[in-house]
């Protein structure tokens, strides 16, 4: 959220079972429209090649988050 | 600039039946304006009463409260306070702390949407502990005074309406702890042979002030035997570098784990010439693991380790904070050598603020403000 602010366009990614959360997070930040990319949950202590699947199959929206204008606050 | 929002009072009417009473709680329940515990009703009446006890004007702006953002002013505490079971006088120490949990340095934005099971412990300073009977003995971090259990509490219903914290949508704790309903302790300043805790930090021993610590659940030390502060404290440096601790991980980052020990021990280990600075420093060089134990396991790779340790050498030794100033020493408790560590996630710093009137004054007794 501090680098959208300041005009850095980015690719937040969380695991699905964080999702909503990130959203909820990001709607009382008044930053709703904040590019979000969900991956399978869970990651932690994956073998890496699972991980890279895991990115492999959102890599579109990353492209479309991260070529998209800066996130623009919201009322 | 983070949008801020102002909360509005909702105000209904609750009759002076029971029946009522329970319908208000059902409703209060509903709405998720609890912590799942029954709550007391906010009359106009009950809050008044307790807003004599500050010289704030009810609509004034006290701070800022992550992640809503929501705006948490002196009736909009008192409404929580008074819903959880506070008595009027103990606004002070509420004001106070909700002011210390919004510091930068405290990261309540991290802390209220962790994963980490830090709840957020209210230690009470000064006078101010024996004008509310605020408990620094026997069962401390347990159940059975008013002052500790209330105003505990109110902080978290104030997290919970005024900062947006919801369980599983905005505080993603993974378990929890039971502290997260309340959790509040005084220093047994008066059984301590050292200096009290808000006077190491700079305050007056005669002023009340608060500090606030995220931290874990209380973790016990039972060390009974132990003829030498060498190895009484050992114990407690185990237990303080336990393998799954945030500590060992994150302690290039700006952090503190604290140890809490009975006024029976703290005159034990004075007899042998140990005072608070000396604790600290020792705990900082034995509260330890070395690099080989760490390494691949905890939250290894997740944050660099302290510039002074070699991450290369699998028989460094690395800490839980990045110096000893970082070790938090208090003393409460009852009888016996229990001790407890209170483990932090490793990137939030305690607060600590004193009870002041408006202008910055200290307060002398919350009966200042009916004066």
């Amino acid at each position: 959220m501090h680098l959208e602010r300041q005009g850095v366009p980015t690719a937040t990614f969380v695991t699905h079972a964080f999702d909503r959360y990130a959203r909820g997070l990001c709607r009382m930040q008044a930053m709703q429209t904040l590019p979000i990319v969900v991956i399978a949950h869970p990651i932690a202590a994956r073998p890496i090649a699972q991980l890279q699947d895991k990115v492999r199959g959102v890599k579109s929206d990353l492209i479309q988050a991260l070529t998209t204008g800066p996130t623009p606050p919201q009322s | 600039m983070n949008e801020r929002k102002k909360t509005t009072p909702i105000q209904f009417a609750v009759n002076d039946r029971l029946d009522d009473i329970f319908q208000f709680f059902e409703h209060c329940y509903e709405q998720g304006w609890t912590d799942g515990l029954p709550v007391y009703p906010p009359t106009e009446k009950a809050v008044n009463e307790m807003l004599r006890y500050t010289d704030r004007e009810p609509d004034e702006n006290i701070a800022v409260v992550p992640p809503k953002n929501g705006v948490a002013t002196t009736r909009t505490i008192a409404i929580n306070a008074i819903m959880a079971g506070c008595k009027p006088e103990y606004l002070p120490v509420i004001i106070a702390a909700v002011q210390a949990m919004v510091e930068p340095e405290y990261n309540l934005y991290g802390r209220q949407t962790t994963t980490h099971p830090g709840a957020h412990l209210l230690i009470v300073h000064g006078p101010i502990r024996h004008e509310l009977q605020v408990n620094c003995k026997q069962n401390v971090f347990g159940e059975g005074t008013r002052a500790n259990a209330t105003m505990g509490r109110a902080l978290r219903l104030i997290l919970i309406n005024i900062g947006g914290n919801k369980p599983g949508i905005t505080d993603m704790a993974t378990h929890g702890q039971p502290g997260k309903y309340s959790f509040c302790m005084g220093e047994d300043e008066e059984g301590s042979p050292w200096p009290a805790f808000h006077v190491e930090r700079g305050l007056h021993a005669s002023t009340s002030a608060v500090t606030m610590l995220c931290a874990e659940s209380p973790h016990n030390i039972n060390d009974q035997v132990s003829k030498t502060p060498e190895m009484y404290l050992g114990s407690a440096a185990s237990t303080m570098a336990t393998l799954g601790g945030n500590g060992l991980y994150r302690s290039a980052l700006q952090g503190e784990q604290g140890l809490v020990i009975t006024a029976e021990s703290a005159q034990w280990l004075a007899e042998f010439g140990w005072t608070k600075p000396k604790i600290r420093d020792f705990l900082f060089l034995n509260a330890r693991q070395t690099v080989g134990q760490l390494r691949n396991r905890g939250a290894w790779g997740k944050s660099p380790l302290p510039d002074f340790i070699d991450g290369k050498d699998d028989n460094a030794r690395v800490p839980i904070v990045n110096k000893a100033e970082n070790i938090l020493v208090l003393v409460a408790g009852g009888h016996q050598r229990h001790m407890n560590a209170l483990l932090t996630a490793g990137y939030s710093m305690s607060i600590t603020k004193a009870l002041t009137r408006k202008n910055g004054t200290p307060i002398t007794s919350v009966r200042d403000f009916l004066l």
